[in-house]
């Protein structure tokens, strides 16, 4: 069975820290105002505010890397084919085609592909494929010292991705869009 | 030099080059530093190990530093010597590689050329500034005396032994000054910790690995989500083995995100809490007999008539003047009992009861904090703290029917006036329930493991008798005598490597109004124009730690700090800085060693967690290993563990004779230098002013990285929306926060995790990042007005010389009105 790269983000351990949106930027040297990973806080109207009345409170982090949907509607709307699905399901942009149209921005319903100006074209998460093909994790995984990203073989039985999505519940953010993600959340709610 | 708050804000806001705004900067300089506007360099990629940069949390992890053509590319985390822990770098280390590069670096070396703090600067070279600071101090020490010369050689933000035993070396030689000098902030805990347990505060901690064998962990008064990152990855560890994690804290905060229940406590009240707690403790029967019994000073008697211990000299004729007594319950007779002595055999200590022995009516220690705690019923502990008074019962029924129980304390709930009695009172707690000494018990501050003593007095101590002082006098009794001219230490001179005081000790008007006009001179090493350092004569253009070779111990690893590129611009730091100085100063015979030498006079330590490493640890082994285990137990460090109590009494010192003086023989709650309960001040200015930590910078550093600041990018008032209801204010508005002592402008965030009557602006920001003022203008004063130095301090500083209280930041009360 080919692979299905996937990744398991555990809300119960993530502390909202941003160090994996900033392991982002260092790895994939995304200019400023350009962030390819973000940190959404789960309650009030401003990062890190809980929702409630003091002291009945509760607050929770959303670490949003790109899905890798397995019906990618980004893919589905690019005008110059220049977003596509590998075959272990990491889901790229073809900076050289894409032609700035921002058509993916706008149908992502996660909010990820991010328009750099400078360059004229949109930019994405890439799972870190560079990595990747080299046998490592994604940047952001190997620098979450708090265990709440776990990355691997969706298609494996064994491996600790498909353990922990079972353990934890793990569920994947809107699915009733039919983009069939990736990304799966422990501790999801309804933001 | 300093780029001011529009140019952040820009950066902020999506401009790769807005850096290049700030003035003075070289624009191709910046071209070649920034990572997105430079070609990736090009070639091998080498990987150095050293300590992350930003050690104002203490926590120095482990980093790799990825170096290409000379230049840094990235930097991750790196293992520590024993794999159990974990390797953990957060975001500051992350995107230090930016602050390194950061186009505000000091370049050179400048001397002032307009008024103090008008920022007119010329450039010079290293010798002038060095020939001129030498023949200053040389000038200052002919008028006044050595004494007269304050030496900061670094701050918690300088990590690496070398760089803190080099000032220290130089002091010693220099002459009776200053070195340690209550520069120290944060004494509270210290002072506290000396008292209770008579050991350094470092040393009573637990390794984090014992956290998982707690069945409940009370993390009191911290924020280790955003502040002690590291630990908070082993608390959530002990939470997944099933611990039960408890905040109590002001705030919900991100740690309260985290944990089972979230106590808030009303700022400056934990100590009304504590009693409470320890109320329903006592009343329900629920402390632990054996271990008060044995091992706390409380089953001792107390002489009514003076409140001292009974001795046995006082009921003998010829008994031992240092004997305590207790009475038997077996016999119903007053026993002696030695110090260190646990316990009598055949003898049943009463804890509780009032009792005649010979002329004196005495009551045991144990009968005067009931009778103290008894003062302090939840209902009324509900009133002044704004726990429920449920939480309260249930909370110490909790906390005393569940073993093992860690208490994990912290600078949060000290940083006050009546810190030191609110840290006794959370030791009290952890005491009563007899979580000292046993594994996922105790009570302490970060975690820690057994550590490398490396013989760092080689270098510090280069004299037989070191000529330097740690002056004995408290913070603010310090500093109230440099800013009068009285005292032992007339300081006209400072000399400060890394220290900001300007932007983090305290109220900074003092610094700059009463301070610095009565010092003559200043000189500041440092990488970047700090609000310290536009006040000096000299400034000094600093490196980071990325720069030079050091050493490290933190836990549980003996790690080599490597050089991983060549120093930027003209950039020194204390290793040359004190060199230089040495050799002007006429001991240069002291000064011939290189770094490298220097760090092998350390690794030649006796000490057996380094002379028992094998094969023997030598600096070309630490250079192909990066990091050693020291030799050191393998089990987990549990502080106390022989509960054995360097005190008084040989026992933890509940009771304390020695603050009878200052009535403080029993922690109680007092109010605080300003109370919104009792200040006449709080009709003018109702809200506490808190400046809390964030995990975005250690103390001011960081405040200046760019990457950082697209997430957190400018100053904010975080206030609960009914304060500003009442106040007209509405969410993103930009107030004016006010009080006697400054004022200044920032944005509101509403936030519903601020107790309504507290309100926080985020620490660290430079003025400069301010719409107008500056945070640390309204906060307490350093040199107060009246005697606010608590007395507990002159007792403490005598057991850890890190112990004095420190400033009161959190004493504070503001006013905000729309601006």
């Amino acid at each position: 069975m080919p692979k299905q790269y996937g990744m398991f983000i555990d809300l119960e351990r993530c502390i909202g820290c941003h160090t994996c949106t900033i392991a982002c930027k260092a790895e994939n040297g995304t200019p400023i105002g350009v962030n390819w990973h973000k940190v959404l806080t789960i309650g009030g109207a401003h990062m890190d505010t809980p929702r409630g009345t003091y002291p009945n409170l509760t607050m929770d982090w959303l670490p949003v890397p790109c899905m890798h949907c397995q019906n990618p509607p980004c893919a589905n709307v690019c005008p110059a084919a220049a977003i596509t699905r590998r075959a272990d399901g990491i889901v790229l942009i073809d900076k050289e085609k894409c032609i700035g149209c921002q058509y993916c921005v706008w149908a992502c319903p996660y909010g990820v592909p991010q328009y750099n100006a400078a360059a004229g074209t949109v930019e994405k998460c890439t799972f870190c494929a560079h990595r990747v093909d080299q046998g490592q994790q994604p940047f952001c995984v190997d620098a979450c010292s708090w265990g709440a990203r776990i990355f691997g073989d969706l298609n494996d039985p064994n491996s600790e991705v498909v353990n922990a999505i079972a353990r934890k519940h793990g569920k994947a953010m809107a699915p009733e869009q039919g983009t069939r993600p990736s990304v799966f959340y422990s501790k999801l709610v309804k933001a | 030099m300093a780029i001011s708050r529009r140019d952040f804000l820009k950066i902020s806001a999506a401009t790769v080059a807005a850096a290049s705004l700030a003035p003075g900067t070289d624009a191709k300089v910046l071209q070649a530093l920034t990572p997105q506007t430079a070609p990736m360099p090009a070639g091998e990629t080498q990987i150095f190990h050293t300590v992350c940069p930003g050690a104002g949390d203490h926590q120095r992890c482990g980093v790799k530093v990825h170096v290409r053509d000379g230049r840094m590319v990235k930097v991750e985390a790196d293992d520590f010597a024993d794999p159990r822990y974990h390797k953990n770098a957060c975001l500051r280390p992350l995107a230090s590689m930016r602050w390194v590069y950061s186009p505000d670096r000091l370049k050179y070396p400048m001397k002032r050329v307009g008024n103090r703090g008008e920022g007119k600067w010329q450039r010079i070279t290293w010798d002038e500034a060095l020939d001129t600071i030498a023949s200053k101090l040389t000038e200052i020490k002919n008028k006044y005396g050595e004494k007269a010369v304050h030496i900061r050689g670094s701050s918690s933000s300088t990590n690496g032994q070398l760089m803190r035993a080099l000032p220290q070396r130089f002091s010693a030689l220099w002459g009776p000054s200053v070195t340690k000098a209550r520069g120290v902030i944060d004494a509270n805990l210290p002072v506290a910790t000396a008292l209770v347990t008579g050991t350094v505060y470092g040393s009573v901690a637990h390794s984090p690995l014992d956290w998982r064998n707690s069945k409940l962990i009370v993390i009191w008064g911290e924020n280790p989500a955003e502040t002690d990152m590291r630990d908070m990855t082993h608390l959530l560890d002990a939470r997944d083995a099933g611990a039960k994690l408890v905040l109590i804290s002001p705030f919900f905060d991100p740690t309260a995100a985290k944990v089972d229940e979230f106590i808030p406590v009303f700022p400056a009240t934990d100590a009304a809490l504590a009693l409470s707690l320890a109320n329903v403790i006592i009343e329900r029967g629920l402390y632990d007999e054996d271990f008060v019994s044995k091992f706390t000073n409380l089953p001792l008697l107390v002489r009514q008539d003076n409140k001292k211990f009974l001795r046995e000299s006082d009921v003998t004729s010829g008994g031992d003047a240092k004997k305590y007594m207790l009475w038997d319950s077996k016999t119903n007779a007053a026993v002696a009992i030695g110090v260190g002595v646990n316990e009598i055999k055949g003898v049943t200590p009463t804890l509780l009861g009032s009792f005649t022995i010979g002329n004196f009516a005495c009551k045991t220690a144990f009968q005067l904090l009931k009778e103290r705690a008894a003062q302090y019923p939840p209902e009324k502990a509900a009133t002044l703290t704004k726990v429920r008074t449920e939480q309260i019962k249930s909370f110490a029924a909790e906390y005393a029917t569940t073993k093992p129980v860690y208490t994990k304390i912290s600078h949060g709930s000290a940083r006050t006036y009546q810190g030191p009695g609110i840290v006794r009172s959370q030791f009290y707690i952890a005491a009563l329930t007899g979580n000292i000494g046993i594994p996922g018990g105790g009570i302490g501050y970060e975690g820690k493991d057994y550590e490398a003593n490396l013989n760092t007095s080689a270098v510090s101590a280069p004299l037989e008798k070191s000529r330097a002082v740690t002056y004995t006098d408290t913070y603010s009794q310090y500093w109230t005598n440099v800013a009068t001219g009285k005292g032992p230490y007339p300081i006209k001179a400072a000399i400060l490597s890394n220290a900001a005081w300007v932007n983090y000790c305290g109220n900074s008007r003092e610094w700059i109004e009463k301070i610095f006009p009565q010092l003559e001179f200043i000189a500041v090493c440092d990488p970047f124009m700090t609000a310290t350092a536009q006040y000096a004569d000299i400034v000094l253009p600093g490196q980071t730690q990325y720069e030079r070779l050091d050493i490290d111990t933190a836990l549980g690893t003996i790690r080599l700090c490597e050089k991983a590129i060549e120093p930027l611009y003209e950039s020194r730091d204390n290793y040359e800085l004190w060199t230089e100085l040495g050799k002007r100063l006429g001991f240069g015979d002291y000064f011939k060693n290189t770094p490298e030498e220097y760090i092998s006079m350390m690794l030649n330590s006796k000490d057996p967690t380094v002379a028992g490493i094998t094969p023997p640890l030598t600096l070309e082994r630490l250079k192909q290993a990066k990091y050693v285990r020291p030799n050191v137990p393998t089990t987990p460090y549990i502080a106390f563990r022989e509960r054995k109590f360097p005190t008084p009494s040989g026992r933890m010192e509940l009771y304390d004779e020695r603050l009878i003086p200052f009535g403080e023989e029993l922690p109680d709650f007092k109010e605080g230098y300003e109370s919104p309960r009792t200040s006449p001040l709080a009709s003018k200015y109702p809200l506490v002013f808190y400046t809390k930590k964030t995990r975005f910078n250690t103390q001011s550093q960081f405040r200046n990285v760019d990457w950082l600041l697209e997430i957190s990018p400018e100053p904010i008032l975080e206030i609960n929306p009914a304060d500003a209801a009442e106040r007209g204010i509405k969410d993103g508005d930009v107030v004016k926060v006010f009080n006697d002592r400054g004022s200044c402008k920032v944005k509101t965030k509403f936030h519903d995790g601020m107790p309504p009557g507290v309100v926080n602006i985020p620490h660290g920001w430079f003025p400069n990042q301010f719409i107008q003022g500056f945070a640390s203008d309204l906060c307490a004063p350093v040199t107060p007005p009246e005697k606010v130095d608590n007395p507990m301090s002159l007792v403490a500083t005598a057991i850890d010389s890190a112990a004095g209280p420190g400033e009161l930041l959190y004493d504070c009360l503001v006013e905000v009105a729309k601006a």
